[in-house]
């Protein structure tokens, strides 16, 4: 009983002596998706890992990760694209965003995971996506949560934003977690991209809690 | 004026053994060829010191020392120690001439900053040891050297002022002919003083025209202008292993002593390596050769070597490796200035090298820019490697055409399908997408290359099932296929 007192004793001086040092503010980057941009309080964070999930096969994912590519390139900046099932065509991409894509054609998902490690330790590239929606869910799911947490260690401490696109909720570990849920008929194969945009539905389905801060600088001078 | 000359004695045996400098204490010796014909060439102190001496036998030589190394002369690897030894003393004078192997000329200026004994620390560096002659004429000069290798002192550097004051110095080193040598011999002449001594006219009477180039040699008297050479382009290093290498690690350590010799070498000049030929031979008699493009032209050693560890690290070969040859191409360091509103790179040389592994991972056509072909043919287009060069113009985002629609996730390769049709498209069944048509699309009908043996056409259908997928479905003769997923 003694012993019970002194220990919670202790504890409560531990509590009241140490402080967490306080955060540095979060930088981030505006995607110009305003949606997008409102949900994540200002824009895609730096030194994140998001998780953009889509459960239907037609949803627009594409259509926003080819946004958010043209977005960087027309910035002066050079994306990369990990493609895990080597599904991205050249042919309904911006001709823009061709000049400027690293595409990392890959077959596995451990391949893609190792691509996007040695990407992460680089860290040249400010805006990586790891598109995973055309593996197999058994595939994904022999992929240890480590692996994603260690992705998630590395990321961190860099300025380089990892989206990774999944066909469903997979990474445990991920700064934020984002769904799409929209549907598009026959009509919007001939429609404009920006005013399809608009017909994304996109939710945070988790966010770790966003540091206030400013962003530090627009995405024009990178 | 004043001429100078640069002499690494054993010049053959130093070629060789430029890679492994440390062998240079042990006895070594360097024979003509391999095979029953070989003989010794040339030997190391200690091997002298066992009794070793050229013209034996290889089996001779080893009677007379059983620890002794055997080296093959190499043609290949006295070409790169020349090259070495012109560099060396083309940082001292723009006249230079390669007067013989192991020998070269140059117009002494001290004026320029010329001072021997920084000329031979810089060919030391090269894992070359020389001797400097200084001298009013080359000949004079060449004996200076000579007479210099004679000496007991630290520094194998000789100047004289007239020829008097090579009198002291053995009669060898005015290398008269065979007979002639033999004959001086007999009648007691052992200096160049006693040669000089005896006249020139005693000396063609006695002993015929052969005589008088020796004898003008032996007092100076000779002037001729140099044949001067030209800066090499090219930097290179090779090679011949006498045990062929079988793993990457002792591979690797000879890649890296060439490869700080070249950077060496190239630095004397101020200029850096644009590109590195890597160049293996094999056991077999084939060989391999790459091409290493450096993103940014530099004279780091580590990073150099870090482009080809890192591709090496995945290489694989069915033979041994026998040879090595490692040429650089010179470049100026860059002065190049970044474009306002592009964003370049943090690391250059840390993005080439993570491309070099993921290409390495992937294999070289997965990893790079893609680029559309001319072509009509659906998924048509080829990889392009990231280049290290500066950006070509490319015309602003506004003045290239934009992408319509949602973009297409194509299936590689096509996945089968089993389709429905009255007589269009009602029911889709795959591995990908199932269900019932919603709505249709086309047929839209692609063809090309009809004068060619490639001539291609099918046709296309753009589907919504009723899940709310679209996709899109290729008719073919052989069947239908779907081609990808809207998205």
């Amino acid at each position: 009983m003694l012993r019970a007192a002194k220990i919670l004793h202790l504890r409560e001086l531990i509590q009241g002596h140490s402080q967490a040092p306080p955060s540095a503010p979060r930088a981030y980057s505006p995607s110009g998706f305003p949606p997008l941009d409102s949900l994540l309080e200002g824009g895609l964070w730096k030194g994140a890992l998001f998780e953009l999930s889509s459960p239907a096969k037609t949803s627009g994912a594409s259509l926003l990760m080819h946004h958010l590519l043209r977005l960087s390139s027309q910035q002066g900046q050079h994306p990369a694209l990990i493609d895990g099932s080597d599904t991205f065509d050249p042919q309904s991409a911006d001709r823009f965003l061709l000049t400027r894509l690293l595409w990392i054609r890959c077959q596995k998902a451990a391949d893609a995971l190792r691509c996007a490690d040695l990407l992460l330790r680089d860290g040249n590239l400010p805006l990586v996506f790891l598109d995973l929606r055309g593996n197999s869910r058994e595939e994904l799911r022999r992929i240890p949560a480590p692996h994603w947490y260690r992705l998630q260690r590395m990321v961190e401490p860099t300025a380089v934003t990892l989206i990774a696109l999944t066909a469903h909720s997979l990474i445990p570990c991920a700064d934020v977690r984002l769904c799409l849920e929209s549907r598009f008929g026959l009509d919007s194969l001939e429609a404009d991209p920006q005013a399809l945009l608009g017909r994304i539905h996109l939710h945070v389905v988790r966010k770790r809690p966003a540091r206030l801060g400013l962003p530090i600088q627009s995405a024009a001078l990178g | 004026m004043k001429y100078a000359v640069l002499w690494a004695p054993d010049f053959a045996l130093q070629a060789v053994l430029r890679p492994e400098p440390e062998l240079r204490l042990q006895p070594v010796a360097l024979i003509t060829e391999q095979g029953p014909r070989g003989r010794v060439f040339q030997a190391t102190f200690s091997a002298l010191q066992e009794g070793v001496l050229a013209g034996m036998a290889p089996s001779q030589a080893q009677a007379r020392c059983p620890r002794l190394l055997f080296k093959t002369r190499s043609p290949a690897a006295e070409d790169c120690a020349k090259a070495a030894m012109l560099e060396c003393a083309l940082g001292v004078s723009p006249w230079v001439e390669d007067t013989a192997p192991g020998v070269c000329s140059l117009r002494w200026e001290p004026g320029f900053g010329a001072d021997p004994a920084r000329l031979l620390e810089a060919l030391a560096k090269r894992s070359l040891k020389g001797c400097l002659g200084l001298a009013p004429n080359p000949d004079l000069a060449w004996l200076a050297a000579q007479a210099a290798a004679l000496g007991n002192g630290p520094v194998f550097c000789r100047e004289i002022r007239e020829s008097r004051e090579l009198h002291p110095c053995p009669l060898k080193l005015l290398t008269p002919p065979t007979h002639l040598s033999e004959v001086l011999d007999q009648w007691g002449v052992r200096t160049i003083g006693d040669f000089v001594a005896l006249g020139r006219e005693a000396l063609l009477e006695r002993l015929g025209p052969e005589i008088s180039p020796v004898f003008e040699r032996a007092v100076g008297r000779v002037e001729r202008p140099l044949r001067q050479v030209t800066t090499p382009e090219r930097y290179e290093e090779h090679l011949d292993l006498e045990h062929a290498i079988e793993t990457l690690e002792p591979l690797l350590f000879l890649i890296r002593r060439c490869l700080g010799q070249l950077v060496l070498r190239l630095g004397s000049a101020w200029l850096v390596a644009g590109e590195i030929h890597l160049r293996l031979g094999f056991a077999s008699g084939g060989f391999y050769q790459r091409i290493f493009s450096v993103p940014s032209p530099t004279g780091d050693e580590d990073v150099l070597f870090g482009m080809l560890h890192t591709h090496l690290e995945n290489f694989r070969a069915e033979h041994p490796v026998t040879a090595l040859g490692l040429s650089a191409v010179p470049s100026r360091a860059p002065r190049q200035q970044f474009a306002l509103f592009e964003s370049a790179l943090r690391d250059p040389h840390q993005f080439f090298e993570t491309l070099a592994r993921l290409q390495a991972l992937l294999g070289e056509d997965r990893v790079g820019r893609p680029e559309l072909e001319p072509t009509r043919r659906p998924d048509c287009f080829r990889m392009r490697p990231v280049s290290a060069a500066p950006a070509e113009y490319c015309p602003p985002a506004e003045a290239l055409p934009g992408a319509l629609g949602l973009s297409l996730r194509r299936f590689r390769p096509l996945v089968a399908a089993r389709v429905q049709c009255s007589p269009q498209p009602v029911f889709v069944e795959s591995a990908e997408v199932n269900g019932p048509v919603l709505a249709v699309q086309g047929p839209v009908v692609l063809s090309g290359d009809w004068w060619d043996r490639a001539a291609w056409s099918h046709r296309e259908w753009d589907v919504e099932l009723m899940d709310g997928v679209l996709c899109r479905l290729r008719e073919e003769p052989g069947g239908w296929f779907v081609e990808g997923i809207y998205d």
